[in-house]
Order: structure tokens, then C-alpha cells, then sequence
């Protein structure tokens, strides 16, 4: 599929020579689930942009808030989950007037002010998303055709309802819905709902379209179903897709497919995609721009080149250091010792929460970082034009060993409150063997209230890799 | 067989069949075997590494699973220090148990849950009758230290532990009767990309300290160019090319090696402008695999017969075509369609999206002289309700030395692709 690469090539190239307008701005956003063991802060205060036709990619370990993000931009975060603080402003003129938003802020809504019905009735014509597991996203008893159909089916009932602050189906009662079920060939969707539902498989690169509609999920091959939930997606023809892990449970080869597919698709309708994925090799071959996520912080944010050449954070590098390379494999890989932070509120502790694995850690990491801009070292306040920002101090000043400071030793000070747990077993063999009984009771205390946290990370709480002096953390110290 | 050779596997063959109900034998049903491996044959060195690639269902797990005799083989033979593992006696087989181990992918599905990571360590120990009580706690806290996790972990159960560390844990218990061989299946796919390069730098480690022969089965390529001293990669129960890591990566022989490495996105800015050609469609199934080759389906370089003059491309649609009237996907209400879609195609993009459905009327204009009469007349027989002329009449004039002919390995030592192209 060569013409993938060229309908790239000339996206990009439309891309920069068009407008630059942004679409979608995440600003400040925190997103917290408030659970039995307390808070936890899955998103905290992240801010990007996305433009109109680009590809915005979000990259992290698995814990560190990609897909509760996700979730946050869709609005289908629910309880005990709550957007706590921030705004998403959406451009959308037809929304604005709607909804009847000053003209200062151009055609911009703030979705977050927005009530539950109106948010439900942006999901398909303004924000579509793909899941990371076909198999599971889907319906097992109705056919794949059927499924589209409804897609299909609730957009064009509402768009003969121009896009309202009332639900979609709201037409469709239970009167309607008893006489539909009763009498054959008279069902929810319509013929021409079909039609379009194999046009949509169609292009989303399933052969025989009209015969696979009538095949369940389970007669479909994982990147078969992935193209089919592609397919379902794009029914409502969105300005946003968000594509969350949509490669993950494929081969490579079927991996290499769907991604040509979302180009040429991309390409087409010149829509804009949030690409979530912890695969690094993903983001280099799709995205236009990244954030990079860390304990639910965008902790470094830039072009793709700002990233993969120019990274400033200590995460961003290990992240990159920690991925073999294909083409020409190094002698030894250098990771990050340790691995993602529990998100619990009261276990996170005020400062940088990477400093506990940071190699380069100083005093002034004990400080929750603001974002700099990476280029001249001053706090980005706010961010319109999209710079290379970093939430890390060494963005400002250069790495001082003399100021290096082990932020366990700082907290085992601090007469070793809980959060210091993680930290204390990266410390060197001597002070742990000092801190062992005392260690013992807290991660004793800490693993109960881990058990029990529902949250992504809540067996990583106590995610101490320790490592022994053989194991490559003890070479990333300087 | 070389002098260090550890492990050698003859033509290894393990189908599934599925058991028979007793409408099954009242109608005589049969189903054909899964053939999740057919044929395989390879070497492992003692202290190095065999990288064992592949899509998922290619039959990889069960090729390390039958190794270790915990799959009794269809066919074919491993030996292990020379001695056939199917007639071991009883102490000989536990003596292989001891010698070798395994560790999977899922960590917290291999470690039972209601057990310390200390007790499953000493597992094996006290299976083995290794040394006393006191001995084997202390060789599993010892053990606990070499994988990187610390003693005083000892009584923890395995759900108060991160993945990264249960795995450890579940390396710590292969390695405990000190095992000259070990089966790794995805170790680290189930890991996050900093915790999997701390498994991998581990690895490494201990088969440097402890001379360990590894079968390192994975579907990453980055990962198995990492660890592995020799690559093969398997392809729906074959193995589609064996050689040193050097040779496999550098100078891939076989069609689908070269696509697979073609396949993975690397991790750098250059990344979005590099070309690739994908592969089309999917695995076939292993139930009923492609005559000849096994690639034949999918692959880009399939070698059309020499009598006859025809370009690459138009061939592969050829071959497709071909497929789908066989597998009965195309059928003569289609030939009527397809033909009444191309009069209103649509826009240039949108047959574009659809080429991978292929319509007999595309192909013919990319066709001329005896190939186009070849296709056109197969289609009026397909239309006609004639399938099975239409499938004679293709396979005559197009059949490939690639679907009569199964390609062999050209030696068994060094780097070598079961490709006809090599010949």
C-alpha cells in the first residue's frame, strides 16, 4: 500500500501549508475516581491541543491515565469517576450558537460545561472512538452488518433533527419499538442504514462486505473485527477519532494494516485522531505530535521530533531507552528502574512524582514542577502555540550533582510517612537494610490498602523493582 | 549434530484433533486435524538462545510445550543431550524435569495465588528432594536476591506483587534446580516497556551466569533480535527460516520474514516516512492450511509458472481471485454484481479502499493475451454456475510450483528459507 505513504505525505503537506487551527483543547483537566480507599488521581492537570487533520498521540505505561483521558475527551467517565477541575474547549459553530456561547472565544464550547445530553448527542458525529479489544467492544449476538446498521441508523435519525441538545433516539419510543419487534422486516434500522453499513465495511478494507455483514463477531478474525469497529466509528463521520490501543491485540502484520487503513482513512475525511498506545514505534510511524503521560500527568509534550530527538525528561528518555531497536540492537538496554506510581491522592506526596525513579533527582524536585517551555527554560503558561513543554526542572537549569539528592533518604527523613514506601526500596542496600523493619510494617499497611484499590495501578503501589545491583537501574545513576 | 547441541528437534509434528461426540460416530463425521505444528526441526546450542517468532496461532507455544514433553508429539522426535524424550525411563524423565524449565507469559496466571513467593520457589526444590528445609529456604531467598526482588519478600503472595516482579518470581522458580534449558514463553509481552527491558537485561544475566540454553518464543522482533543468538520464524506450524540473528535481520530471505520486518514501526522520527508494503488478509487456518507453500496465500513474490508471461501484480490478483472462488467466497450472484458495480464505481479513492476485494473485471484489464482468456472464460463458467470448471480452468493455466510443491530447508546448520524463489 504504497499510496498510503503518498496520501501521508500530502496530508502533511496540506497540513502545513493550511490553516493550523486547533479543534480540540484540553486545558488543566483533572480527572479523579473518588473509591472506598480514597481518591485517586488518574488524569491531573493535563493540557494539549488538537488541530483540525492531525494526529495527536498519547503515550505511556499501563497506570498512567491514557485511557481515562480517553474517557475524559469522550465524556463517558462515571461515577465514582469526576472531571474535578479544567476545561475541553471543542470548536464547533453550529454547537456554539446552539448552546449560546459568548463569541470571545470564537466558535468554542467548553464541554465540560456541557450537560449529559448534549454530550451524548456529540459521540458519533463529533467524537468517535475505537477500543483497544474488538472482540469485547462488540455485540456477540448480533451480526457485525447489524451492529454498523444501528450506528448508522441513530446518526441519520439525527440528522434529520439538526444536531440538538436532545437525545438521539429520542424519536424512537417504545410504541415504535414493541410494533418493530413484532412485525418482521420492519426492524430498528432501515434498508438504507444496511446499504451504508457495507459501504463502511467496505472501506474499511473487508472483503466481501455483503456477506461478512451477516457474520457475528466471533466469525471475524481480530483484525478483521478491529476494521469492523473502524468501520462503526466512522458511521457518524466524527471530527475527532479517538483510537485507544487500537493495535494492541493484533499481530504485527495486521497491525501494519490498520494503521495504513487509519491513514488512508485520516487522509480521506481529513478528520483529527487521538492516538493512545504504549507502543513508541506506533506513535513514531502515525502521530504528527505527542504527550507523553506519567502518573496521570502529560509530564513532556512536543512534536514528534521534539520527542524522539530532543526528549528533556528523564521518563521520555527511559521510555525511549527501553525499546529495542530493531534495525541495530545496542549491547544492553537502559530502562527505568522501577516501575508506574500507585495514583492513590494521599500516597502521591507533593513533588515530582517520577523523582523516586528519576536518575538525575535534585532538591528541587521535591517541589511539584510547573510545565517549562524546553527551548528557553521559562514556565509555559499558556500554551496556544503548541511548544515543546515539560513538566521537569531540568528544562530550566542543567543537572547539578552536587544539589542530587536520593529522594528516599529525603523521605525516610521525614520520619517515613506512607508515600515513602516506593522510594525507600530504591535506596541503596545500606539504608534499606537500616529501614527494614520499619519498611516492613508501612509496605505491610500499604499492600492492604492496595489490595483493595481500584485502580489500574494498584498492585504497582508496591511496585519496588528493588533492583540488585545487577539489574540496569544501578547504571542509570550517574 | 554438533558437540554443544542441547536440544535437537527432528520434524516435530503435534496436530489437534477434536474429540468425537456420538453423533459424530453415528454420521461418521470427521473433522481434519489442527495442524498447530507440521514439521519442525531445529538445534539449540547449550548456553545460547533460540528465538522462536511468529503471529499468533503459528504454533509457536505448542513447539516450546512439546520440547518439554508436557504435549505428547503427533510425530517426529526431540532429543535432549542426546537421548529421545519419549523413551525416557521414569528417573530419566524426572532427571529432563529437573535439567529444564519454563516460564510463561501471563506471570499471575503461572503463580498460584494462595502460595508465598517463597513457597513457590521451594516448590520444585522439595519435588526434586533438594537439600533440607533450611537449605531450600535459604536457595529461594537467595534466589529472590538474584532475580532482583529482596528476601525479607519471601512471605508475600503473588497478588501483592507487580507484574514485572511476578515474573521475576516465576524466574526465580525455573531457575531453582539449577536447569541447563529454558522454555520461555512471551516472558515479557505481558509487560510495560520499562519493566519488560528489566526482564530482558535479567535474562541475560543469568544465562551468562548460569550457562542457560533459552527457547525464547515471542512475537516482538525487536525483543528476539535482542536476546537471541539464532532466529526462526514460524509461519502456521512451519518454520519459514532459521539463521543466525545477524542474517535473519540483516539479510531476511524468505517473502514473509522480509514482510514481517518490514511490518514493525520503529521508534524514531524517521519512522513516519518510511514505505511499507503490507501484507494482505489474514493467518489462514491451521485446520486446513494452503497446499505447497504455506505462505502462498499471502505472499507478495509468488512465482508464477514459467511458461507463461505475466507481471507480479496481476499475478498475485490472479492467485486471489483463484482462492476465492475455491474457498467458494465468490460466487456467481458476485460476478453479476461486481460486474454492474464497476460500471459506477465511484470516485478513484473509493476503489482504491475496495482493491483488496478483487473483481474479475479489474483484473482482465491488467491482463492480456491466453491470461486474460484464461479469466475471462473462468468467470463466464463461475457465472454460468460452473464453479468447478472455472477452478480447473484457472489452475491450468496459472497453477504455481509454490502450491504443488512443499519448499524443504536447504541445510540444516546455517541460515536457510523454505522459499522456491532460493532454488
Amino acid at each position: 500500500m504504497h499510496l498510503t505513504q503518498a496520501l501521508r505525505v500530502k496530508a502533511r503537506e496540506d497540513f502545513e501549508f493550511m490553516s493550523t487551527h486547533d479543534l480540540l483543547r484540553v486545558c488543566n483537566v483533572s480527572t479523579r475516581f473518588l473509591t472506598e480507599t480514597g481518591q485517586i488521581n488518574a488524569v491531573e492537570d493535563i493540557s494539549f491541543t488538537v488541530r483540525d487533520g492531525e494526529t495527536f498521540g498519547i503515550v505511556g505505561e499501563s497506570g498512567s491515565g491514557k485511557s481515562v483521558t480517553a474517557h475524559t475527551i469522550m465524556g463517558l467517565i462515571e461515577s465514582p469517576g469526576r472531571i474535578t477541575s479544567g476545561e475541553i474547549w471543542y470548536r464547533d459553530s453550529a454547537l456554539a450558537d446552539a448552546v449560546g456561547v459568548d463569541e470571545s472565544n470564537g466558535a468554542f464550547v467548553n464541554l465540560v460545561e456541557l450537560d449529559a445530553e448534549t454530550r451524548r448527542a456529540l459521540r458519533g458525529p463529533s467524537f468517535g472512538m475505537i477500543f483497544q479489544d474488538p472482540m469485547s467492544s462488540m455485540d456477540p449476538s448480533v451480526t457485525v452488518g447489524e451492529q454498523i446498521a444501528q450506528a448508522v441508523e441513530a446518526q441519520r435519525r439525527a440528522s434529520t433533527n439538526p444536531r440538538s441538545v436532545s437525545t438521539r433516539t429520542q424519536q424512537y419510543g417504545l410504541m415504535r419499538f414493541v410494533v418493530d419487534s413484532l412485525i418482521p422486516h420492519c426492524g430498528y434500522v432501515s434498508t438504507e442504514s444496511k446499504q451504508r453499513a457495507i459501504e463502511l465495511l467496505d472501506m474499511a478494507g473487508i472483503p466481501d462486505p455483503t456477506e461478512r455483514a451477516e457474520a457475528y463477531p466471533h466469525e471475524f478474525s481480530g483484525g478483521m473485527l478491529q476494521r469492523a469497529m473502524i468501520a462503526q466509528a466512522l458511521a457518524g463521520e466524527p471530527d475527532v477519532l479517538v483510537a485507544d490501543e487500537p493495535t494492541t491485540a493484533l499481530d504485527v502484520t495486521i497491525q501494519a494494516q490498520i494503521l495504513s487503513l487509519l491513514s488512508e482513512i485520516q487522509a480521506e475525511t481529513d478528520m483529527s485522531v487521538i492516538l493512545i498506545t504504549h507502543n513508541l514505534g506506533v506513535i513514531a510511524r502515525m502521530c504528527d505530535r505527542v504527550g507523553v503521560m506519567y502518573a496521570g500527568e502529560i509530564v513532556e509534550r512536543g512534536s514528534l521530533a521534539d520527542i524522539f530527538e530532543d526528549a528533556v525528561h528523564p521518563y521520555t528518555k527511559g521510555l525511549l531507552g527501553s525499546v529495542p531497536d530493531i534495525d541495530t540492537p545496542g549491547a544492553r538496554l537502559e530502562p527505568v528502574a522501577g516501575s508506574v506510581p500507585s495514583l492513590v491522592d494521599e500516597e502521591m506526596g507533593e513533588r515530582c512524582y517520577f523523582a523516586d525513579r528519576c536518575p538525575k533527582a535534585m532538591e528541587a524536585c521535591l517541589d511539584p514542577p510547573p510545565e517549562f517551555d524546553a527551548d528557553t527554560g521559562t514556565v509555559l503558561e499558556d500554551d496556544t502555540e503548541n511548544r515543546h513543554g515539560v513538566k521537569c526542572v531540568l528544562a530550566q537549569r542543567g543537572y547539578d550533582p552536587d544539589a542530587s539528592v536520593s529522594i528516599s533518604n529525603a523521605n525516610s527523613n521525614s520520619d517515613g510517612d506512607i508515600d515513602s514506601d516506593d522510594s525507600k526500596n530504591t535506596s541503596a542496600d545500606n539504608t534499606k537494610d537500616i529501614f527494614n523493619p520499619i519498611k516492613n510494617v508501612i509496605k505491610t499497611i500499604s499492600s492492604e490498602t492496595n489490595a483493595n484499590a481500584n485502580a489500574d495501578a494498584d498492585a504497582d503501589a508496591d511496585a519496588d523493582a528493588n533492583p540488585s545491583s545487577k539489574t540496569p537501574s544501578g547504571e542509570g545513576e550517574p | 549434530m554438533s558437540e554443544d547441541t542441547l536440544v535437537s528437534v527432528e520434524n516435530l509434528k503435534k496436530h489437534y484433533t477434536s474429540t468425537k461426540t456420538l453423533p459424530d460416530r453415528l454420521f461418521r463425521r470427521t473433522s481434519p486435524p489442527i495442524k498447530a505444528v507440521d514439521g519442525v526441526s531445529f538445534e539449540i546450542t547449550a548456553g545460547k538462545t533460540l528465538g522462536l517468532v511468529g503471529e499468533s496461532g503459528c504454533g509457536k507455544s505448542t513447539t516450546g510445550e512439546t520440547i518439554l514433553a508436557l504435549r505428547s508429539p503427533t510425530g517426529g522426535t526431540v532429543k535432549f543431550d542426546g537421548k529421545k524424550i519419549g523413551d525416557l525411563s521414569d528417573t530419566e524423565v524426572k532427571n529432563f524435569r529437573r535439567r529444564t524449565g519454563m516460564v510463561f507469559q501471563d506471570p499471575f496466571a503461572s503463580l498460584n495465588p494462595r502460595m508465598t513467593a517463597g513457597q513457590i520457589i521451594r516448590e520444585p526444590l522439595s519435588v526434586h528432594d533438594v537439600g533440607t528445609q533450611d537449605e531450600q529456604r535459604d536457595r529461594s531467598k537467595s534466589l529472590l536476591k538474584r532475580v532482583g526482588l529482596s528476601a525479607d519478600q519471601y512471605d508475600r503472595y503473588p497478588h501483592e506483587f507487580s507484574g514485572g516482579q511476578q515474573q521475576r518470581i516465576a524466574i526465580a522458580r525455573a531457575l531453582a534446580v539449577e536447569p541447563d534449558f529454558l522454555v520461555l514463553d512471551e516472558p515479557v509481552s505481558a509487560l510495560d516497556v520499562s519493566v519488560q527491558a528489566q526482564i530482558l537485561n535479567l535474562l541475560a544475566d543469568l544465562q551468562t551466569d548460569f550457562g542457560l540454553a533459552y527457547l525464547f518464543i515471542a512475537h516482538d522482533l525487536s525483543v528476539v533480535r535482542y536476546v537471541s543468538d539464532r532466529v526462526a520464524v514460524m509461519y502456521l506450524g512451519n518454520i519459514a527460516e532459521i539463521g543466525p540473528t545477524e542474517a535473519i535481520f540483516e539479510r531476511p530471505q524468505h517473502p514473509y520474514t522480509k514482510a514481517l520486518l518490514e511490518s514493525v514501526p520503529r521508534a524514531r522520527l524517521s519512522e513516519s516516512d518510511r514505505e511499507i508494503t503490507t501484507l494482505e488478509d489474514d493467518v489462514p487456518s491451521p485446520r486446513n492450511p494452503p497446499s505447497g507453500c504455506r505462505f502462498r496465500t499471502r505472499c507478495p513474490v509468488v512465482i508464477p509458472p514459467t511458461d507463461i508471461d505475466i507481471d507480479q501484480t496481476a499475478y498475485r490478483e490472479v492467485m486471489d481471485l483463484r482462492e476465492r472462488i475455491e474457498a467458494g467466497t465468490l460466487t456467481a450472484t458476485d460476478v453479476d454484481s461486481t460486474t454492474s458495480n464497476t460500471a459506477d464505481a465511484g470516485t478513484p479513492s473509493q476503489q482504491s479502499m475496495t482493491a483488496n476485494s478483487v473483481w474479475p473485471g479489474e483484473i482482465s484489464s491488467s491482463l492480456h493475451g491466453d491470461n486474460a482468456v484464461a479469466v475471462k472464460t473462468a468467470r463466464a463458467e463461475l457465472r454460468d454456475g460452473n464453479r468447478q470448471a472455472a477452478i480447473e480452468t484457472l489452475r491450468d493455466r496459472f497453477e504455481t510450483v509454490c502450491e504443488h510443491d512443499r519448499p524443504e530447508h536447504s541445510n540444516k546448520t546455517h541460515h536457510s528459507a523454505a522459499c522456491h524463489l532460493r532454488h
